[in-house]
């Protein structure tokens, strides 16, 4: 066996007698932290649920449309009402006169 | 506590099951990642990993495989993973560099020294372990779980979902492998 191939035997060695080295106990406590302090929760949701909630989200933004639409019609109903009031009010005042 | 009611006491989510889990195995997870990453904090946090991952998923374990089996698949799948992902930002960072105004590229490419090594063989091994590095995935994972955790040939079969007879083969192109690296690293610095 020459020089390098000593070295090479050697070196692929070198890991013999090697010692698993002591986990820290910190580690073992941030595990254990991790796992129930900090409450790793699968939420797993239903279809039927996320369907409900889409479908409710979808009932709210029409209602919200109709109400917003109505309340538009009854402001010009309430302007053209306002005008006739003004209008009547106005010719009874000049036949009293 | 045999496996059989660990495992059950584990899908029950018990605090103790867990504490006696990570007692027995916390080690040998820390050591395979350890092994595989070269470097003690990605180490730490990966073995991390791997328990929530367990926690996780204890659920879909049909214990078909022994548990400390599954727990090493697992430990060698996030490590591997972690790997990959570094060695992206490895390529992006070599890219960056191409492109920014100083031409020093920053990796951090260095001897690991293992904690576990006998001090007079530590220069040595961190060589090894250099060329370990430069290792495919699965002949470095082989290398790491016989050498490192002394694994069974058949132990790390059911690790690496294959044959007894690949083992053996990716176990030997690994030697091979490393006594050329080992060569040619004499020839520059050795000689």
């Amino acid at each position: 066996m020459n020089k390098k191939e000593a070295w090479i035997q050697e070196t692929m060695e070198s890991l013999e007698g090697l010692k698993i080295p002591q986990v820290s106990s910190s580690l073992d406590e941030k595990i254990l932290k991790h796992l129930f302090q900090d409450e790793i929760k699968v939420i797993a949701i239903r279809p039927q649920l996320t369907w409900s909630i889409a479908a409710s989200l979808l009932l709210l933004i029409g209602l919200n449309c109709i109400s917003l639409i109505q309340y538009n019609k009854n402001q010009v109903n309430e302007k053209q009402s306002d005008a006739y009031t003004l209008y009547n009010n106005y010719f009874l005042y000049t036949e009293q006169l | 506590m045999e496996e059989q009611e660990l495992i059950i006491a584990l899908q029950s989510r018990q605090e103790t099951a867990y504490v006696l889990l990570v007692n027995q195995l916390g080690g040998k997870v820390y050591h395979t990642c350890l092994g595989l990453l070269q470097n003690e904090e990605d180490a730490e946090d990966i073995t991390q990993e791997v328990f929530v991952s367990v926690y996780q998923s204890i659920k879909q374990f049909k214990a078909d495989s022994k548990l400390s089996t599954w727990i090493y698949r697992i430990a060698v799948t996030k490590s591997l993973e972690y790997l990959r992902s570094k060695n992206r930002k490895k390529r992006f960072a070599f890219v960056q560099s191409l492109f920014s105004t100083d031409n020093e590229l920053k990796t951090d490419v260095g001897h690991f020294h293992h904690p576990g090594v006998q001090l007079e063989n530590k220069e040595r091994a961190a060589i090894l372990f250099s060329a370990i590095d430069k290792l495919s995935e699965n002949q470095k994972t082989a290398f790491v779980l016989h050498k490192l955790e002394h694994l069974s040939y058949i132990e790390i079969a059911e690790v690496m979902n294959s044959s007894v007879s690949s083992v053996e083969s990716l176990l030997f192109r690994a030697k091979q492998n490393l006594q050329s690296l080992l060569g040619d690293y004499y020839e520059k610095n050795e000689k």
